[in-house]
């Protein structure tokens, strides 16, 4: 019998892991997708300096909560974001607006669909 | 710019992988405790099947250190725990237990092997003489009844010297 709790507590334990490692995940996708938003707002505005500091607040936001995310997803997955942050602040202090937005673009996509591989959808499941 | 990678260089790599194996190691001794003591010989099928399912998935975080190593310890963890629960189960409730591991099948009975029941079981009349000989058994007719058992082995009950 305390075998069985033992296992009801692991699988309880289980569950929680994913529920939080769905939380982290989707609070930190809003959150530097937030900036990333207000980064590419600056640049069409042309203001490159806070442009460039969005972008750097978002990478330093980003390496700060990968240290967390690294222990549930795939590293190349956080990799390829904090790569593509990295290129956003360097177009920030280049003034290449055209290249930034691509790249703003293609990082929110990125997150979303890393938001998007956690939540238990059956195409997710299956 | 910062040039990002996973790991620097081959002996942060090696180190890694030395300390995820002795992380994984040191997981699986405790699960397969906490599933209980048992001889793969004593395991019924879905035991076994639970058993090698564990081992590969270990071996996928364990060699790619891409991967999370909670990706290979959270189903080691869910299957570990359903397993307890299962066996559980079937200690608590006999209707449970025949659903999962089905029911012992007389294969032989009163010195004549039952060919439907074998055809059932898709033993061959070759099988079953092997599993016979493995016991020392080299005749049918000295065996009263012959049960296959939910693990799969076979259990014999011999005539006594003065029945035959």
């Amino acid at each position: 019998m305390k075998r069985l709790w033992v296992a009801i507590a692991l699988l309880a334990i289980c569950f929680g892991i994913g529920i939080y490692e769905y939380s982290a995940v989707s609070k930190n996708e809003q959150k530097i997708t937030q900036i990333i938003e207000s980064a590419e707002n600056y640049i069409s505005k042309k203001e490159y300096k806070n442009a460039y500091n969005m972008s750097r607040y978002a990478l330093t936001q980003w390496e700060n909560e990968s240290k967390n995310l690294n222990v549930f997803l795939l590293h190349s997955d956080i990799l390829v974001v904090t790569e593509n942050l990295h290129t956003l602040c360097e177009y920030a202090q280049d003034k290449n607006a055209d290249e930034f937005v691509k790249i703003c673009d293609k990082t929110i996509r990125q997150l979303h669909s890393l938001k998007e591989s956690e939540l238990p959808l059956i195409e997710n499941l299956l | 710019m910062k040039i990002i990678t996973t790991h620097t260089n081959a002996g942060e790599f090696m180190l890694i992988l030395t300390i995820r194996t002795v992380l994984l190691y040191a997981f699986i001794i405790l699960a397969v405790r906490i599933m209980g003591k048992r001889q793969i010989s004593d395991m019924q099928t879905s035991e076994l099947v639970i058993t090698l399912v564990i081992s590969d998935i270990a071996a996928i975080p364990m060699q790619d250190t891409e991967q999370p190593l909670l990706s290979g310890l959270l189903p080691i963890l869910v299957l570990v725990s359903l397993e307890i629960i299962v066996s559980v189960l079937m200690l608590k409730s006999n209707r449970f237990r025949k659903v999962i591991c089905g029911n012992p099948v007389i294969i032989i009975s009163e010195g004549k092997i039952l060919e439907s029941q074998l055809k059932k079981l898709r033993i061959s009349y070759e099988d079953l003489y092997s599993l016979l000989r493995q016991q020392e058994v080299f005749d049918v007719s000295t065996i009263k009844y012959g049960i296959v058992e939910t693990n799969g082995s076979v259990s014999l009950l011999k005539y006594k010297e003065n029945e035959e």
